[in-house]
C-alpha cells in the first residue's frame, strides 16, 4: 500500500471548488459602480401583446469567469513553482493575524473587529508588483528570480518582467499606477512601472485610468503619452501604432516627433521614417484580439462598454459586417444590446432581419424569451430567423418556418402560446 | 484601483481557497456550513487587508483567520476547540462503490485522519489535500520545516499504526 499516495486520493474528495468560493466572496465583497445595459438592457424584451416574464439575468452574478477560474485554479495555484510565489515563500510571518472573538489558551486574538467593508489598501510591497493573467501556457523572465513556464492563470510578478506568450495572450495590471497592459499571442515585451519594451507581437497599454507619462519602445521606436490608449504591433522591421483614446507622440530615433490623436494610426517603416497618420475607421477589427481577455476580467465595465460600441457600429451600418463580426465575438452576452438597439418598429425591416440573424446566431438557450419575441414581429423574415435559432439552441420545434413567415396573426398567437407553455 | 484591488482579491481567493478548506476541515471536518466558513474567513480577510503589513504574508493571514473562524463557530455551536478532538472527514462513498476494497481503504483513512490531533491533522490535510510543500507549511503554521516534517512524520506512523501496516504511533 503507498499511504502517500492513498492519503492525496483519501482527502481529494473534501475538496470546494475554488472558483465558486471566489465567485460567493468576490459576489459579497462591497459592490463596484454598477455598469448596467443602459437603458434597462438586462430584461426581457417587453412585448407589445402580452405581459412577459422578465428575463433571466446571465449566469454572470460575480463577473467570475469560472472557466478561466477553474484553469487559474489547476496553473495558478502550483504556487511552489510560479512567478508569484517568491512574495509568499517566506517562513514565520510576523504579521499581526486576526484572532478569534474571544483569547482563551493561547490563540490568536488579533482578529479586526467586525466593521463595515472598505476598499483594501494595498500594502506598500504590492506597489513593486503587477498582476500577471496568462491566458495560454507563457514564460515570463523575472528580475531576481529568472526564467519560469506559467500554465494559464493568474500570477503576481515583479514589475521589470519579461513576458513571452505562446499561443494564447496575457494581461497585466501595475498596482502602482493602474496601467494595463494586454500581449497578443507570440508576443515578447518587457513591462515595467511606467515603460514597455515590445520585442515582438502586439501590445495594448491604456493609461487612462490614473494618467502619468508612459513610453512604449518598439526597436528604436518610441511613444511616450500620458494618458492614452494605445495598440503597437511589431511587423518585421516596421512599427504599427494605432490611439484609441487620448493622444500620443512617436518618435524614430533622433528624429523629430510627430503628434496622433485618438482614433488615429502611424507606421514607422523600416528605415525609421514615420507616416502621416490616418483615420481608424473601424476600432473594432483591430482590437478583436483582445476580446477573450475583456469577456474573463471581473470588472464588466470593459465588456459592456464594447459591446455597446459595436451595436452602435452596427447600428450606423457602415461597418455593419464587420460590427457583426465583433459582436460574434462577445457572443449571448450581446443579444439584449442588439435587440434593444435594432428590433421595435422605428428600424425597417431589412435592419430589423439582419439583427435577428445576428441574434440568432449568438443567443443561447436560456435567450428563448428573446426569440420568442422576435417571433412576435411583424416582419416575417425576423420571425424565420427567430424560428431558426430556436432550432438551433435545441427548443423543441412548433410548427415549421412556412408557418412562422406566412401564418395569420393569430394562428402564430396560439402557436406561439404552446411553444412558451412547453420551454417554461 | 478599486476594480484591480478587487480583482486581486479575487485571485488571492482562488489561489488560497483550498488552504483555507483545509484549516477550516482540520477543525470542524464535513461540516454544512463548510462553503459559509471559507467564505466568512475571506471576508475577514478582505476586511481586515490594511493590517496585513506583507502581502507576502497573505497566505498565513487568511489561514489564521480560517482557524479562528473554526473556533467561533464551535463555540456558537457550545462546544470548546479541543486538540485532541475528533472530527468527520467521512465521505458517503457512491452505492456502488460501497463494497469496493480499495473505497474503503480510502474512507478508512478519511475517518483516522478525522481522529488524529488536531496539529497533526492539520499538517496532514496541508501536505496530502493542499499539496502545498513543507516550507509552505511552515509559513502557513509558523512552525519551521522541520517541525512541519516531524509532524508529518508522526501522522504517517500513527495512521499505518491504526491500519496495520507497521510502524508505531
Amino acid at each position: 500500500m503507498n499511504l502517500d499516495r492513498d492519503l492525496r486520493e483519501a482527502l481529494a474528495p473534501l475538496a470546494g471548488d475554488p472558483a465558486a468560493d471566489a465567485a460567493r466572496v468576490m459576489a459579497s465583497l462591497p459592490p463596484l459602480p454598477a455598469a448596467p445595459l443602459p437603458d434597462g438592457q438586462d430584461a426581457s424584451p417587453e412585448s407589445p401583446r402580452q405581459p412577459r416574464r422578465r428575463q433571466p439575468v446571465p449566469d454572470k452574478s460575480s463577473g467570475w469567469p469560472l472557466s478561466f477560474v477553474a484553469a487559474a485554479v489547476l496553473g495558478g495555484l502550483a504556487i511552489g513553482v510560479v512567478a508569484g510565489v517568491w512574495w509568499e515563500a517566506s517562513h514565520v510571518p510576523q504579521v499581526a493575524a486576526p484572532g478569534p472573538e474571544k483569547e482563551k489558551d493561547g490563540e490568536q486574538k488579533d482578529e479586526p473587529k467586525k466593521e463595515e467593508p472598505k476598499p483594501p489598501v494595498m500594502p506598500t510591497r504590492e506597489q513593486d508588483l503587477m498582476m500577471l493573467m496568462a491566458f495560454a501556457p507563457l514564460e515570463i523572465d523575472e528580475p531576481g528570480v529568472g526564467v519560469q513556464q506559467l500554465e494559464p492563470g493568474g500570477f503576481a510578478t515583479r514589475l521589470g518582467t519579461v513576458v513571452r506568450t505562446g499561443e494564447g495572450g496575457a494581461g497585466l495590471y501595475v498596482y502602482a499606477n493602474d496601467a494595463r497592459v494586454r500581449l497578443d499571442h507570440q508576443s515578447a515585451a518587457m513591462v515595467d512601472l511606467d515603460k514597455v519594451e515590445l520585442d515582438a507581437g502586439r501590445v495594448w497599454l491604456s493609461t487612462l485610468t490614473r494618467p502619468a507619462p508612459f513610453e512604449i519602445r518598439a526597436g528604436a521606436v518610441r511613444i511616450e503619452s500620458k494618458a492614452v490608449e494605445v495598440q503597437v504591433q511589431r511587423l518585421g522591421a516596421e512599427v504599427d501604432v494605432l490611439c484609441l483614446q487620448g493622444a500620443l507622440q512617436v518618435r524614430s530615433g533622433e528624429g523629430p516627433a510627430r503628434g496622433v490623436e485618438a482614433m488615429q494610426r502611424v507606421s514607422v517603416s523600416a528605415d525609421g521614417t514615420i507616416a502621416a497618420p490616418e483615420p481608424i475607421g473601424f476600432a473594432g477589427a483591430v482590437t478583436a484580439w483582445m476580446v477573450p481577455m475583456v469577456k474573463q476580467q471581473q470588472d464588466e465595465t470593459e465588456l459592456n462598454h464594447r459591446i455597446a460600441m459595436m451595436v452602435e457600429e452596427f447600428q450606423k451600418g457602415t461597418y455593419r459586417p464587420e460590427a457583426a463580426l465583433e459582436l460574434r465575438r462577445f457572443g449571448s452576452r450581446a443579444v439584449p444590446y442588439v435587440y434593444k438597439a435594432m428590433v421595435h418598429r422605428g428600424v425597417p425591416d431589412d435592419e430589423q432581419r439582419q439583427a435577428a440573424e445576428l441574434i440568432g446566431s449568438i443567443a443561447e438557450y436560456s435567450q428563448v424569451p428573446w426569440l420568442f419575441a422576435l417571433l412576435e414581429n411583424d416582419a416575417p423574415e425576423v420571425r424565420v430567423a427567430a424560428f431558426r435559432a430556436l432550432v438551433r439552441v435545441g427548443a423543441p420545434r412548433v410548427d415549421d418556418e412556412a408557418f412562422w413567415r406566412e401564418a395569420p396573426a393569430s394562428e402564430r398567437e396560439r402557436s406561439l402560446a404552446r411553444w412558451r407553455a412547453l420551454v417554461r | 484601483m478599486l476594480a484591480g484591488a478587487r480583482d486581486a482579491f479575487g485571485w488571492l481567493v482562488v489561489r488560497h481557497s483550498r488552504a483555507v478548506r483545509a484549516a477550516v476541515l482540520s477543525r470542524l471536518g464535513r461540516t454544512n456550513d463548510l462553503d459559509d466558513l471559507v467564505q466568512e474567513a475571506f471576508l475577514r480577510a478582505y476586511q481586515g487587508l490594511s493590517r496585513l503589513e506583507d502581502p507576502g504574508r497573505f497566505g498565513a493571514f487568511v489561514h489564521r483567520i480560517a482557524h479562528n473562524v473554526s473556533i467561533d463557530r464551535l463555540r456558537r455551536s457550545g462546544r470548546e476547540p479541543e486538540p485532541l478532538a475528533e472530527i468527520d472527514l467521512s465521505v458517503a462513498p457512491e452505492p456502488a462503490r460501497t463494497a469496493d476494497v480499495r473505497e474503503e481503504r480510502l474512507e478508512r483513512l478519511r475517518l483516522q485522519v478525522g481522529k488524529m490531533p488536531a496539529t497533526l491533522r492539520e499538517a496532514v490535510l496541508l501536505f496530502y489535500f493542499e499539496q502545498k510543500s513543507s516550507a509552505e507549511i511552515g509559513a502557513v503554521l509558523a512552525i519551521s520545516e522541520a517541525a512541519v516534517q516531524q509532524r508529518l512524520h508522526r501522522a504517517r506512523q500513527h495512521l499505518k499504526a491504526v491500519l496495520g501496516e507497521g510502524g508505531s504511533a
